[in-house]
């Protein structure tokens, strides 16, 4: 019963573990420390007299643990607790116990307890051994192997188990079997989880997808996967992805795939799978496209290189073409996958020429360089003043940083002038910086010109001299260079790679690039289209109200303001700006004019669209009215919808992505090469002016068809009562407040209105309006005098809020119907014009009246009843339940 | 991601290309820009920076785990 194999027991193969033995004093001060750490009771505690002990056992994060305090009768805890040993026995179970026994002795352990029943097993057998390294073993006879009349009971088990704990169960099938998990979750085994354990257990079972799997077991997997597509963890899926050959993918994981792309279209790992795909199934345009989007969401050297060297074996995409040249004094290599990623981000397909290491100046001044043959369409040149003043590393006297400066600028200047003189393409110069610092340390410009002042000066004068020249541009890398963390890679890629750019400085330089190259190519927007709601100010005006609404001069409200100021800098690129907005016209013109904190009033557009068409639609009728094309436009909207359904609609309008934070929203256009202009011309700059005169005359056209589908679509009602004691406060309020739609501005108070109500001679009309989004409350009222033939208006007001919806139609409808009812034929109104009521100029008029005569200043108008009275608005409908 | 998986990623290799034999001396890709985008990847990916004279050797995927090893990643 000893024999060894490789010196292990025999008698101890199938020992398995059961518990730690804790030596406590109080059982329950004891539980209460291991509840607190999840662990639960296993069953009942049991007292075992033959050992003098209580026991108790629990379940939890670790193994099981005994619990144990002594009997009065009992002694073998004391000599522990009074060492202070806590966990004191380990045990087993041993599937033959006298086996074990002899083999444990065998080893020189002394038997403490020999084989007696226990309580705690239901009578099975434990046994103590002191081993000789004074260790305590606890071994305990195994349970008889169940016999298949209690396999019932095992599987009872195990599906309680699932039940209770479907995660786990799961999970561990994930890891034996994915085949068999992805087919029980494809048949609906998650159902009810959370979300988070569905990520876990999906997490769990990608990442033992094998590439041997076959197409069915796939099939099964996108299935399930398809049927929790919230929940798929998309890195798992990536990851999972690149192992499987790609035609696999195509035939099984494509769905999913693409409808995770679709949820998180920036995903690196996605994108790189997608683009994969399309390279597999050739399709050329679509794996360029979303290797530019990889490259974008994921702006790396490594994701640079791999995706430039991916398209290099790729069938050329179609675009316009463009050629950009790089010339340097170091190494540019690292640089160019970048150019050529922003390049494509604008639709251009770029040749990109990089002139042999450090032979720029040769480049640009002799005949027979490669330059002069390639015709860049735009030429960058980086010369480090480091390369050009090698002394710069380590001390030089004023003097003579001095003359080294100005040595450079003339060697970089000189062959700007020669390129000039046979190339009028734009080009672009670096701004000077230096990768090492004052060698004065702290005392740096205390005697003389620190190097940051030095190179600033360097910096100015170099800016001057391009300025004499045509097309010639600085890019000021010192703003660049200080916008990113260089870190410790600047020095690394100095020795390393021969770059005197810092890595995380790359995309940055290519992105500056791109806001020259766009504009040379002709791709400059000619108007921006802004929405209004969340992007020229916080809130909805419909909703929030013109004071409600946020901006200001603090935050919230603040950040608006500063987009509206960049927006408003746009015209002196010869850009223009217009509205295109979902909202009432009244209620957005009031901001747009009278706000306080309004940078864009009225006369900054070129172009409105404040209504309720679909956005598609007012574009193409801006376009119609400047004369231009949708092409020209640019979108901006914070409302991803209205984004995602002017894309569809119109992609040849540039929709911009904005950020959800209204404090990006300026930086966001800033960045945009499309509206970067090289020249600003007088034209460019009188564009402005002309459209806005052509928009004066253009909205006169204004579709009246539409306007009347768009009145009836916002559902108005109104309740007209007599005024009445109950709202005779609001009556007099809005008599001294209202002053546009006013028509003779007669400031009635309370008793006077009050005595008119009793008083036969007049009547007191209110107007309640509401559409079908909300109730506006008492918004107008007219005061009519009755006489026999003749009821005249003599005083008749609304609030701005609702002008424009025929209320007031509504209203004199109402009170010519009242008029012929009580035998009058004629309607009469007066009318005081003042400096404010201009709204209500045309009220009048509109509705019929003829002006007789002026009497004392007031005019007074008049038409007949009879035959034809005035039709009430078919857009409004009377409803005396409006609030 | 292991550092077989970082080096596929660069090279635009398939992962299950990728050995410890594979080195700048089998790999077409593996240039001198790819080198040094390769140890950018690996540094940013693991969290830590080798000196330049380290970089310079770490020219096979046996070398460079060994050398994360050393630092004591595991993957």
């Amino acid at each position: 019963m000893t024999e060894t194999t490789n010196g292990v027991t025999k008698a101890f193969d199938r020992l398995g573990f059961h518990h730690v033995g804790l030596a406590c004093t109080d059982l329950d001060a004891e539980e209460r420390v291991f509840a607190a750490l999840g662990y639960v009771r296993e069953g009942p505690d049991f007292e075992d007299p033959a050992q003098g002990v209580r026991g108790r056992f629990l379940v939890g994060a670790g193994p099981r643990l005994e619990l144990l305090s002594e009997l009065p009768t009992g002694t073998v805890l004391g000599p522990w607790l009074r060492k202070g040993v806590k966990m004191y026995h380990v045990a087993y179970e041993a599937a033959d116990l006298a086996a074990a026994d002899i083999a444990v002795t065998g080893l020189g352990a002394k038997r403490v307890v020999a084989p007696v029943p226990a309580v705690a097993f239901g009578g099975r057998c434990i046994a103590f051994y002191m081993m000789p390294n004074g260790f305590l073993l606890e071994l305990i006879e195994a349970p008889a192997v169940p016999a298949w009349s209690s396999a019932a009971d095992l599987l009872a088990t195990a599906a309680r188990r699932a039940i209770e704990e479907p995660r786990r169960l799961l999970s561990a099938l994930a890891v034996l079997d994915p085949d068999a998990c992805f087919r029980s979750i494809a048949a609906g085994a998650l159902t009810g989880l959370s979300r988070e354990a569905v990520t876990s257990i999906l997490a769990t079972a990608l990442s033992q997808i094998r590439p041997d799997m076959t197409a069915e077991e796939l099939d099964t997997a996108a299935v399930a996967l398809n049927a929790h597509a919230d929940a798929v963890p998309r890195d798992e899926l990536a990851q999972a992805i690149a192992t499987l050959p790609s035609e696999r993918v195509q035939m099984c994981l494509g769905t999913v795939l693409h409808a995770q792309l679709e949820r998180q279209p920036t995903h690196p790992g996605l994108l790189r799978a997608a683009a994969a795909l399309a390279i597999g199934a050739g399709e050329t345009d679509r794996a360029h496209t979303l290797l530019t989007r990889l490259g974008l969401a994921d702006p790396t050297p490594a994701t640079a290189a791999f995706v430039s060297t991916t398209r290099g074996r790729l069938p050329a995409s179609a675009g316009l073409q463009t050629r950009v040249a790089l010339l340097s004094s170091y190494t540019v290599a690292q640089l160019t996958p970048f150019v050529d990623l922003m390049c494509r981000s604008l639709g251009l397909v770029p040749e990109i020429y990089v002139a042999p290491f450090n032979s720029w100046a040769r480049e640009m001044v002799d005949e027979r360089a490669g330059l002069r043959g390639f015709s860049p369409h735009v030429t960058f040149l980086s010369v480090a003043v480091d390369d050009l003043i090698p002394g710069l590393v380590g001390s030089l006297t004023p003097k003579e940083l001095t003359a080294a400066g100005e040595e450079a600028l003339g060697r970089v200047v000189a062959a700007v002038q020669q390129f000039r003189t046979w190339s009028r393409e734009p080009l672009v110069v670096h701004g000077f910086h230096s990768a090492f610092q004052d060698p004065a340390g702290v005392r740096a410009g205390r005697e003389h010109l620190s190097r940051s002042q030095w190179l600033g000066e360097l910096n100015a004068q170099l800016a001057e001299r391009l300025r004499a020249l045509p097309s010639c541009f600085m890019l000021d890398m010192a703003d660049l260079l200080s916008r990113v963390d260089s870190g410790a890679d600047a020095a690394k890629m100095r020795h390393l790679a021969a770059i005197r750019l810092p890595a995380g400085v790359l995309p940055e330089v290519a992105r500056a690039y791109a806001r020259y190259i766009a504009p040379r190519m002709g791709l400059t927007r000619k108007c921006v289209v802004v929405d209004l709601d969340n992007t020229l100010w916080g809130g909805i005006i419909g909703e929030d109200g013109p004071h409600g609404i946020r901006l200001g001069h603090s935050a919230p409200g603040s950040e608006y303001v500063e987009f509206q100021q960049f927006l408003a800098t746009l015209p002196q690129r010869g850009i223009i700006l217009a509205v295109n907005s979902k909202n009432n016209f009244d209620d957005a013109i009031q901001v747009i004019q009278h706000h306080e904190a309004m940078v864009l009033r009225d006369d900054a557009f070129s172009a409105l669209r404040i209504n309720w068409l679909p956005k598609p639609e007012n574009m193409v009728s801006i376009a119609e009215e400047l004369g231009i094309g949708v092409e020209s436009f640019v979108f901006v909207d914070d409302n991803p919808k209205e984004r995602q359904l002017m894309r569809h609609a119109l992609p040849q309008i540039l929709t911009v992505e904005m950020p959800r934070d209204p404090a990006l929203y300026r930086a966001t256009l800033e960045a945009l090469p499309e509206l970067q202009t090289l020249e600003v011309t007088g034209e460019d700059r009188s564009r402005v002016g002309q459209y806005r005169a052509k928009r004066e005359r253009e909205q006169m056209r204004m579709n009246m068809a539409s306007l009347e589908e768009y009145l009836h679509s916002l559902g108005v009602r109104v309740a007209i009562a007599p005024c009445s004691e109950a709202n005779l406060s609001r009556v007099a309020q809005l008599f001294q407040r209202t002053n546009q739609f006013n028509v003779t501005t007669r400031r009635h108070d309370a008793p006077l209105l009050a005595q008119r109500m009793t008083d036969p001679g007049w009547r007191l009309y209110t107007l309640r309006a509401g559409d079908r989004f909300s109730d506006h409350g008492l918004v107008a009222i007219a005061i009519a005098r009755l006489d026999v033939s003749a009821w005249t208006i003599e005083s008749f007001l609304m609030s701005c809020r609702v002008i424009s919806y025929g209320i007031e139609t509504a209203l004199l409808a109402v009170i010519a119907e009242d008029a012929l009812a009580h035998g009058a034929t004629r309607l009469c109104g007066e009318f005081v014009p003042t400096k404010k009521n201009q709204p209500a100029r045309d009220l009048y008029e509109r509705h019929g009246l003829v002006m007789r005569e002026t009497i004392d200043g007031v005019q007074q108008w008049e038409r007949s009843l009879a035959p034809v009275s005035i039709s009430f608005p078919a857009w409004i409908t009377r409803d005396p339940n409006v609030a | 991601m292991s550092p077989e998986h970082l080096v596929a990623k660069v090279f635009g290799l398939h992962p299950s290309d990728v050995t410890d034999a594979t080195s700048n001396q089998n790999t077409p890709e593996w240039d001198s820009l790819g080198h040094v985008t390769l140890i950018m990847e690996v540094e940013g990916h693991f969290g830590v920076s080798f000196s330049t004279e380290e970089v310079l050797v770490l020219t096979s995927v046996e070398v460079l785990k060994r050398a994360l090893a050393e630092r004591g990643i595991t993957w």
